[in-house]
């Protein structure tokens, strides 16, 4: 969040050379130091400019600028990123040199910072009227190594809660802002925005399920695709959270939505930056399996010929030495992490550019599992005159992830973890000298084999193409009319494939040996806008109004073409679908969407002391039932800048902002959800069509949600203690749920808008820079959120969904009740149905996160998260149970005669397997030190400009008494409520790296 | 740049994007399915053929009834490893497991859900064959004739498995649902509606407008389909116990009735046929001797009381190397009817409509009945390789009957437990640690 001054040393001097215009006749010099006001420090490439001549001027490496104004009076403005702006008056005569010393102070608070509040407009933090989180590269990628970049907020972005899925190398990460803002059928994640361009963050499924016999592809443990995002390349990234916030994006941000901006080149020498990471993921947490005895197998085989035969495997796994600790084996391994970035940049006062390449590729703590990304971009920035710029964004990227087979499996052993829930320590399943894997007589499949024979394999070849034209139409005293236009394109293509070879175990015993499902899918989002703003000036001195009036247009298109293919009984060693004995065409579908949008808004401040904006805009979709059909969805906003007005005097107060805002926002049906559709069908080389089991309703309309927020935003002490408080009440409402109809109809489901829901929540962010000198510069940060939900209204009868049934936890979808709620057997009379177990939302959750830079040289950062509350479905504790593996199985129950493991199958299904998912975490640490510039010198010449070593780590520490791996777990991938189940997932690693960087 | 040129160049820009509908798109069409508006006005005859098929591939869907209503009627295990709830729930091991009071009793979709697929899907189709000018009145007359037939012969499921809880009859509007009938009054509805069927098909000319699967080979003319809409006719005469009714109508089902002593004879019938994708197995193939615990397995009594020589044991039942052992039960045999997953399933067999025949006779007992219902059910034991059965007894030719369709009808249809309810045996049947059920509840989406 801080500046990083050494960067802006080569803006600066072309910023001299920009202003450094001719001289007039009558003028004076304004010459001077600028320092920073804590450390002393000269501040190099500040900024000072006088509006009223246009002369401006930069400091150069000691701090000294000088510049010339026209005799006279004039008001100096003094800017420099990070630093709160200065005005400052100064008068001269003709020839007269004038000293001006400028002590800048820090903008802790972030006060200057602009922030995106309009399809085409942005304002100064300080005139907010929004909580709109912004999030810098410092924070994202300079002081860890992040696998992906949702994964780096984490901590970071109060209201937003971040579930990591499973701990597979490639991401997998859910993102929920302010609550529960859809049941399933919209869209549970946020719009990402990347430059201008709607990318695409689909969770694409590969088709495991097939294999394994797992339910659906939900449980594919793909992960979504920002994982194909460097996060070296983002500049920062803006979180608009609510509707109030984001109401500028209409019908596709009740979920919210994530502004993302690229690194830009900055004109002046050129700029080649090499970094390189090097380090290992190794288990997080290992639970530790329940040792076995002679007792213990009778208790479980009994006393007949079964029980006598697993004493004598154990004997004799006793007597040779080979009681083994699979899990320890499975998950013990050390994966290898290495990024590598690139990047050129530089440009002149016409263009700039920024051209970077990455590598990253890391294995997982499972043996055969990985990912990769390979990634490069160019960034140009051009201006054609002084009213028109252009510039282009472009990216491709490649990833390849090898995920593994975890999770969910039924009957054919297809999940290393849910098999080794099944494996007694005294198991022999190692290969022989041939590399043969023996059958596992306790499960379907012998997970060794599964891990080194089976295959996982996903690749994403993607393509991000935005274009931006900003031109001023009309420029004259009165003000500017200026049009912004931009698109964009975001073009990926998935290949999935997942192989079973014949000789598995599982596979053996099939009618038909060896299994392969391939799965492509391509998928092109375009989107254009153009927006037409006037921005003009009426009034004067205390009574000056800035106005901003904008009127836009948006077009977004969707199209995608899915197939998957399967193959069952192979050629050995094949898995080319023609090699299969049964061929089938599993989906081939194709996906066609279009949006249209009409906005339009319009900005009032009064002299930075009232700034408020109001705006609506008309949204129609081809998902919606009427597509022809226009929805509206307004906004408004005020903030009050308390500080600004005369009667406020104070110089300990920096800054008293109340802030109120409103906006709604919408929620798209599902594609297909509003077709009334025939279904193909084969039968004895006939083709069919059948009427679907989803009828439609003809009046369902688009999810609507509404947002009321408050907040008070207050800096004191030179900025140094900043507040943001903010307290909002998010109603969603026109809820689509499939309502069952009486199946004597014919139809199973209608989806219909038949609930509403209200989220109540409270989020702090609370900075603070202590320590401010020449030595140690310290800033830490507190944030705290949290969130209620509650269904208001339900207009179809109360019913169960998710997880794998009441009896082993579901979540109840009931008026009067949030919709996280778990419950299970047994059933109840009453409105919960089913006895109540818990809820997956947090009671809240808090981070910590502090930065020192120590002599200059040294940075040290960490970031602590707590997450208090909010319940998991273990599962996992389940099957272990069930296999007699469970760490605890052994020890001593309140019931004497069981165990923990048995008393939990005994009397504790499912209540003993829905706990308490709290978790402290270290999430980050980073230690960094910058090579002092004289040394460099001494060392290389001139030849480097800086080099900075250091190391860090992700995950580094995790308390909780929670019975698994990870409380951070979803079987179900990411999802609107059925989030938090577990079963058997990858577990989680920590990331302990290296890091090396040189700027040429 | 002039401004002149910045306008020119926006304008440009608009104007290249407004050709193509740009502000104005065309409403976006299902890409992936046709759509149900397209057939219910104006289907050409291919939609209806589409649609024709469509029914056989939902009334094909019936064989979902078969497991469980074999599991209460105890002609099978239902030994499923990968999930407890088969055997807990379906043979009613779990002391809280209850069929007749659980609205959501597990894996009881198949008896009632996915009949009255079917039974929409004959709907929509009549419908389209309502609206259409491109057919005849002969030929909307024959497609009338087969939906109702088959629309009978799925409502005649839920209502088997629903019994006196009774079932919706008009069903048609899924906004505008009809009441609940009474069993017997649900029972003469679908007795009415076979009737209408056949009036219909005897007034559809001399063949169909549409092509049927190799597995309705029997029934491909309006002619045939006749017989087969007898032949359910018949059995749902049974169902009400009009005698009289049953021996008429499985009479009028000839030649597709046919009292011959060949294995020909008895197989001859209506079968859902399978194949490789895109279509689907047969869902009651199982490799011989398979390691995959997920199967239904013969219930050990039907095996205990076998006759010597009886030749439906062989061609039914395969004894496994290593017995299928879980939860308890522990069952020695398979399913030996299916050599292939390709191989068809009988749906109406005549086989059965000889023991319908047999049983109606015996029940009327008018002149000589019972001396044709012994001559019936020997057709039936001559062909398995049993000698024949001479009884005069009224009921010993009702115990033989009940006994020869326990062994024609394993695992085709549920008959076993319908068979035992009529008779008010459910009694009779083994309990295996758990319990008889009289019926299904209404499921919850009914509530």
């Amino acid at each position: 969040m801080k500046t990083k001054r050494y960067l802006t040393l080569i803006y600066t001097v072309l910023f001299g050379l920009l202003f450094a215009v001719q001289s007039s006749l009558a003028q004076y010099t304004v010459s001077g130091l600028i320092t920073d006001a804590e450390t002393g420090d000269a501040l190099i490439g500040v900024t000072v400019f006088d509006q009223a001549s246009g002369n401006g001027a930069a400091t150069n490496l000691d701090g000294m600028y000088s510049v010339t104004l026209p005799s006279g009076t004039t008001t100096l403005r003094i800017t420099s990123v990070g630093y709160l702006t200065q005005n400052i008056e100064v008068s001269g005569s003709n020839g007269e040199t004038v000293t001006l010393d400028v002590q800048m102070k820090s903008d802790v608070a972030n006060l200057d910072e602009l922030v995106v509040t309009g399809l085409a407009s942005s304002v100064k933090r300080s005139n907010l009227a929004n909580s709109i989180t912004k999030i810098d590269a410092e924070d994202l990628t300079e002081r860890v190594s992040p696998q992906t970049l949702d994964g780096a907020f984490q901590g970071k972005i109060p209201g937003v809660s971040i579930r990591s899925q499973s701990g597979a190398p490639g991401g997998g990460i859910s993102v929920q802002m302010r609550g529960v803002s859809t049941l399933g059928a919209g869209s549970s994640q946020p719009l990402y925005i990347i430059d201008g361009v709607y990318v695409n963050n689909d969770v694409i499924t590969n088709g495991r399920f097939l294999t394994t016999g797992a339910n659906s592809s939900q449980e594919d443990n793909s992960s979504n695709r920002l994982a194909d995002i460097n996060p070296d390349e983002i500049a920062s990234i803006e979180v608009l959270k609510g509707p109030s916030a984001a109401a500028i994006y209409g019908q596709r941000a009740n979920a919210g939505v994530v502004i993302i901006t690229t690194k830009r080149g900055k004109s002046g020498e050129t700029k080649v930056s090499f970094s390189q990471d090097v380090g290992f993921n190794s288990a997080l947490k290992l639970l530790g399996v329940a040792s076995w005895d002679e007792d213990k197998i009778r208790t479980i085989y009994g006393n007949g010929a079964t029980g006598d035969s697993q004493v004598a495997a154990y004997n004799s796994a006793v007597s040779n030495g080979n009681i083994i600790n699979y899990e320890d084996e499975v998950y013990g391994e050390t994966g290898m992490i290495s990024e590598t970035n690139i990047s050129i940049s530089g440009g002149n006062e016409k263009t700039t550019f920024y051209l970077t390449g990455g590598f990253r590729g890391e294995d997982g703590i499972i043996k055969k599992t990985g990912f990769e990304r390979n990634s490069a971009r160019l960034n140009l920035d051009h201006r054609i005159n002084s009213d028109i710029r252009v510039s282009s964004r472009s990216s491709y990227s490649f990833t390849d992830s090898q995920r593994g087979f975890t999770g969910n499996q039924n009957g054919t052993g297809g999940s290393i973890g849910y098999a080794l829930s099944f494996i007694p320590t005294y198991a022999q399943l190692h290969a022989n000298d041939n590399g043969e894997y023996p059958d596992n007589p306790y499960f379907s499949e012998n997970p060794l084999s599964l891990i080194n024979n089976a295959t996982n394999d996903q690749t994403v070849q993607r393509f991000i193409q935005g274009i931006q034209l900003n031109a001023d139409l009309i420029k004259n005293n009165t003000g500017v009319l200026s049009l912004k236009a931009d698109g964009g394109l975001d073009y990926l293509t998935y290949n999935g494939l997942v192989h079973m070879p014949t000789f598995l175990q599982a596979q053996k015993s099939s009618a038909n040996p060896g299994d392969v499902v391939h799965t492509a899918e391509d998928n092109i989002n375009t989107n254009i806008q153009a927006v037409l703003s006037y921005a003009t000036t009426v009034g004067t001195g205390d009574n000056e109004l800035n106005l901003n009036t904008q009127l836009g247009f948006s077009r977004f298109d969707q199209q995608q073409n899915r197939q998957v293919v399967r193959g069952q009984g192979l050629v050995s060693g094949e898995t080319a679908i023609a090699n299969a004995n049964i061929q089938s065409v599993i989906t081939q579908t194709k996906l066609e969407v279009y949006d249209l949008s009409w906005f339009a808004q319009q900005e009032v401040n009064w002299d930075d002391k009232v700034i408020g904006t109001f705006g609506g805009r008309f949204d129609r979709s081809s998902l919606n039932a009427d597509q022809e059909e226009y929805y509206f969805f307004p906004k408004a906003s005020v903030a009050f800048n308390l500080t600004n007005f005369d009667f406020f005097n104070s110089d300990f107060v920096n800054q008293l902002k109340p802030r109120i805002a409103y906006g709604e926002t919408g929620g798209l049906p599902n594609f297909g959800q509003t077709f009334s559709a025939l279904i193909p069908g084969n039968q004895g080389g006939f083709l069919g069509t059948f009427v679907s089991t989803r009828d439609i309703d003809p009046n369902l309309q688009p999810e609507r949600a509404q947002e009321l927020e408050f907040g008070l935003d207050a800096s004191v002490y030179d900025n140094r203690v900043s507040l943001e408080a903010t307290y909002y009440i998010k109603t969603v409402e026109d809820l689509i749920l499939d309502e069952r109809v009486p199946t004597s109809s014919g139809i199973s489901v209608i989806a219909r808008n038949a609930a509403n829901l209200e989220n109540k929540g409270i989020e702090l962010a609370l900075n603070i820079n202590p320590i401010r000198n020449q030595n140690l510069d310290w800033t830490s940060s507190i944030l705290y959120w949290t969130n209620e939900s509650e269904i208001t209204e339900l207009n179809i009868p109360a019913f169960v969904t998710g997880g794998f049934g009441a009896s082993l936890g579901s979540y109840l979808l009931q008026e009067g009740f949030s919709p996280t709620t778990i419950i299970g057997n047994p059933a109840v009379s009453g409105p919960s149905l089913f006895t109540v177990y818990g809820n997956s939302q947090p009671d809240f959750e808090m981070s910590f996160s502090n930065e020192f830079r120590i002599y200059k040289n040294f940075d040290f950062s960490f970031l602590w998260h707590w997450k208090k509350g909010g319940d998991n479905i273990n599962l996992s504790l389940f099957l272990t149970d069930l296999g007699g593996t469970s760490f605890d199985w052994n020890e001593e129950s309140d019931d004497p005669s069981l165990t923990k493991g048995q008393d939990r199958l005994v009397n504790g299904v499912p209540s003993d397997y829905i706990e308490d998912a709290s978790y402290l975490k270290l999430r980050e640490v980073g230690l960094y030190y910058t090579v002092p510039v004289t040394s460099i010198d001494r060392l290389f010449g001139n030849a480097v400009n800086g080099i900075k070593v250091g190391a860090s780590a992700n995950n580094v520490l995790m308390f909780t008494d929670y019975r698994s791996y990870d409380p951070e777990t979803s079987v179900f991938g990411t999802q609107a409520i059925n989030s938090s189940v577990e079963v058997t997932p990858f577990p989680s690693s920590r990331q302990v790296v290296f890091h090396l960087k040189i700027d040429f | 740049m002039k401004l002149s040129n910045k306008f020119l160049i926006i304008a440009l820009l608009f104007a290249g994007i407004t050709a193509c509908d740009f502000f104005d798109p065309d409403i976006i069409e299902d890409p992936n399915n046709s759509s149900l508006d397209g057939v219910l006005n104006n289907a050409s005859k291919a939609q209806l053929q589409n649609l024709v098929t469509g029914l056989e591939i939902r009334h094909r869907a019936a064989t979902g009834s078969i497991n469980i209503m074999s599991s209460f009627g105890r002609e099978i295990y239902p030994t499923f490893a990968s999930d407890p709830r088969f055997i807990n729930q379906w043979i009613g091991q779990d002391p809280s497991a209850d069929a007749e009071s659980d609205p959501s009793f597990f894996g009881s979709g198949g008896t009632y859900t996915t009949p009255y697929r079917a039974i929409k899907q004959a709907n929509v189709l009549m419908q389209s064959a309502q609206n259409t000018e491109v057919i005849t009145s002969a030929e909307r007359s024959g497609i009338l004739g087969f939906a109702k037939t088959i629309q009978a012969y799925q409502y005649l499921i839920p209502l088997n498995a629903q019994f006196d809880n009774g079932i919706r009859f008009d069903v048609a509007d899924v906004t505008d649902l009809g009441p609940f009938l009474s069993y017997d009054d649900a029972l003469q509805q679908i007795r009415n509606l076979l009737d209408e069927g056949l009036t219909d098909l005897n007034s559809a000319g001399n063949s169909f407008v549409f092509t049927l699967t190799g597995g309705m080979d029997e029934f491909n003319t309006p002619a045939t389909m006749a017989d087969l809409n007898r032949a359910i006719a018949a059995r749902a005469a049974i169902y009400a116990e009009d005698w009289d009714a049953a021996v008429t109508a499985a009479e009028a089902a000839a030649p597709f009735f046919e009292l011959t002593a060949s294995a020909d004879a008895m197989n001859k019938g209506g079968y859902f046929v399978y194949g490789d994708p895109p279509d689907i197995f047969n869902p009651f193939f199982y490799t011989r001797n398979t390691t995959s615990i997920q199967l239904p397995t013969v219930h050990p009594e039907l095996i205990a009381d076998t006759l010597a020589g009886d030749e439906r044991v062989d061609n039914k039942f395969f004894l496994r190397d290593t017995p299928v052992v879980l939860q308890g039960l522990t069952a020695n045999y398979q399913d030996n009817r299916f050599g292939t997953t390709g191989a068809p399933f009988p749906f109406f067999r005549n086989e059965e409509l000889v023991l319908i025949y047999a049983e109606a006779l015996a029940q009327r007992n008018q002149g000589t009945d019972l001396a044709e219902a012994v001559d019936a059910i020997n057709v039936v034991r001559n062909t398995w390789g049993l000698g024949d059965f001479i009884s005069v007894s009224q009921s010993a030719i009702i115990d033989e009957v009940l006994f020869q369709r326990r062994y024609s009808l394993w695992l085709e249809g549920g008959h076993r437990w319908i068979d035992m309810r009529r008779y008010d045996r459910l009694d009779e049947l083994p309990l295996d640690g758990g319990k008889i059920y009289s019926k299904i509840a209404r499921p919850l989406s009914e509530l």
